[in-house]
């Protein structure tokens, strides 16, 4: 146990900022990370699955993906743009970059958490957070080619969910 | 054809990919955490500490102890190599710099197209107070702590001075590259080696955050302060140079003050950021709101309806003014002429569509159409605000996937944006452009 909990001290100083920023990214919500993030240490401190488990960042980020999507699913009320994100520069350098609003920031997660555990994997990995697909096969023990093919195969539903939702 | 594309839902994760809590946030959160963390951890750790006490106090495990205390340091000396100025961490690095508020450097920006920004010297107060003494000599002071922040540029040789007042923008806080760079995670920061830089070894460090920043810091290994720092913008062509650092300079706090040195010749523009009441207006109000020559479209035989209307920025989330001229086309097109204060001058040249510009069209009277980037974006998101403060006029229901954008700089270089819902023949669009008057006073 106490090894375990050294594990986690260390995963969380090593990678607690990237699952911060995960968590961030799949919430849009600045004032809930912290929760999730607490949230997420408590259940790794719980699991015995994690001691076995050969990246304990990998694992950690897949329960980051589980932790945020079901936040998704259960919350009721709208959620609002992290703030500092959606501002736009005075000059106007950046002023395209806003222009994805955030409700619609906010369809695309929900889409997001309708598809398989897995092709949400991927596609947050590469679209999000711009893995290659080399390397996001790498973390989950799959073939690339694998992961393109789902990850196209899940760009597809994701269309048919927002074409719905319209 | 749907509207929603593979496109765009790529350009919704683009967008959510650039998301980031601001490092207060970050390094509170993980404080708690942590603090949660040790809590559990000392409450375990007491049953440990007694299984040690007992090793500790028999004098065979005592010994056997020392002896893998000594193998481990041996063993770490042996394969880190022992003390190297050369052998900095990342996390060091931030430690270091986490110790200033302030810093000044030489900024230099290079684009591989487009007009080139010369070279200033940036004092950074805080994230919200800069001044940038620029090589031209003209000197821009940033206040961005109140609710209307302040810019004021000077040009001492000139005795010329522009203040431009953002109404309702603040207070804002300027993530600057050095906040950026201090964000970086020592696991994702690759280390390149050495380098030699007038006599001094330097540490390189590089970060790759996403496909549109490249990150390269040379740090000096005595100080663990950056001394060069190198980002590229992939998708925007261009590089930022930044050396010739100095964290906590000394400058008399009045050289980051807004107000204007007697004896100047002021300018001033007003650029206002509040809520938007949305409504028609005449041809006149925009001439009144814009600080640069204003335009309207002269009735040409193919307009059936022509509306004026302010709203709120559809760019900016509603935030700041533009005037948008609706036009519905005896084809059924509805076409959108937008104007603001943003679209203020050439300084639109920092935008990412110049520096991507396909010129497809010169008018006979020197109006340049250019292509727009992510001109289906554009035209949808101004579409849509149209709609929602004029339904009788479009119905955002009927958004075509034939929308399009043009960028018009007209002769004096006010730029204007031209959106259409549908195809327009070559010729309608230089008649239309050719039919854009300036708005004079009454």
């Amino acid at each position: 146990m106490i090894e375990r909990q050294r594990k986690i001290l260390k995963l969380l100083d090593t990678s607690g900022a990237d699952l911060h920023r995960l968590l961030a990214r799949l919430t849009l919500r600045e004032d809930v990370v912290g929760d999730l993030l607490q949230e997420l240490f408590i259940r790794l401190c719980n699991s015995r699955a994690f001691d076995k488990a050969e990246n304990p960042f990998a694992y950690a980020h897949r329960a980051a993906m589980n932790l945020a999507f079901e936040w998704r699913r259960n919350r009721k009320t709208a959620c609002q743009p992290l703030e500092e994100n959606c501002q736009s520069a005075p000059n106007g350098s950046s002023a395209l970059g806003k222009m994805i609003q955030a409700e619609e920031l906010e369809q695309v997660l929900n889409a997001a958490s309708k598809l398989t555990d897995l092709a949400r994997d991927v596609v947050v990995m590469h679209y999000i957070e711009q893995k290659s697909y080399e390397e996001i096969a790498q973390r989950l023990g799959k073939k690339p080619q694998y992961m393109r093919s789902l990850c196209s195969k899940a760009m597809a539903r994701l269309r048919e969910l927002l074409v719905r939702q319209k | 054809m749907s509207e929603v594309d593979e496109k765009d839902i790529k350009l919704r994760f683009e967008a959510i990919s650039q998301f980031q809590s601001s490092p207060e946030v970050t390094a509170r959160d993980l404080e708690r955490v942590r603090k949660m963390l040790n809590e559990k951890t000392s409450g375990l750790r007491t049953g440990e500490q007694k299984i040690w006490r007992k090793i500790m106090n028999n004098p065979i495990t005592k010994l056997a102890a020392a002896a893998v205390i000594i193998i481990t340091i041996l063993f770490g000396l042996k394969f880190t190599g022992g003390p190297d100025v050369a052998n900095v961490a990342w996390a060091d690095v931030v430690e270091q710099i986490n110790n200033y508020t302030k810093y000044k450097c030489r900024q230099r920006l290079v684009r591989e197209q487009g007009p080139q920004i010369p070279t200033m010297r940036v004092y950074h107060l805080n994230l919200s107070q800069r001044r940038q003494e620029v090589e031209d000599g003209s000197i821009h002071i940033i206040d961005m702590r109140g609710t209307d922040p302040i810019t004021v540029e000077l040009y001492p040789d000139q005795m010329k001075a522009t203040v431009t007042k953002l109404i309702g923008f603040g207070p804002k806080k300027d993530p600057h590259i050095i906040e950026m760079v201090k964000r970086f995670e020592q696991e994702s920061t690759e280390r390149l080696g050495t380098k030699k830089k007038n006599g001094k070894i330097l540490q390189g460090f590089r970060h790759k955050p996403n496909k549109y920043n490249d990150f390269t810091v040379w740090v000096d290994p005595k100080t663990k302060l950056p001394v060069e720092i190198e980002l590229v913008h992939t998708q925007r062509g261009q590089t930022i140079f930044l050396d010739e650092f100095e964290f906590d300079f000394e400058l008399d706090p009045s050289a980051f003050s807004t107000d204007i040195p007697e004896g100047y010749e002021v300018k001033t523009i007003i650029q206002d950021y509040r809520p938007v009441e949305s409504k028609e207006i005449s041809a006149q109000d925009i001439r009144s709101g814009l600080n640069h020559t204003s335009y309207t479209v002269e009735k040409l035989s193919w307009i059936e309806k022509l509306t004026i209307m302010q709203i709120g920025d559809p760019l900016m989330k509603k935030m700041g003014k533009v005037y948008v001229t609706g036009i519905l086309s005896d084809d059924g097109n509805h076409i959108i002429i937008d104007q603001s204060n943003m679209h203020s001058d050439y300084k639109e040249a920092f935008m990412e569509w110049i520096l991507k510009e396909q010129l497809v069209m010169e008018a006979p009277s020197g109006a340049k159409l250019y292509t727009h980037p992510r001109g289906s974006d554009y035209a949808r998101f101004y579409l849509k605000g149209f709609a929602e403060a004029n339904p009788e006029f479009f119905d955002i229901k009927n958004l075509s996937e034939e929308r399009f954008t043009r960028m018009i700089v007209m002769s004096d270089g006010t730029i204007l944006g031209l959106v259409a819902n549908k195809k327009m023949s070559n010729e309608k669009l230089q008649e239309l452009i050719e039919s854009l008057v300036e708005i004079k006073a009454n």
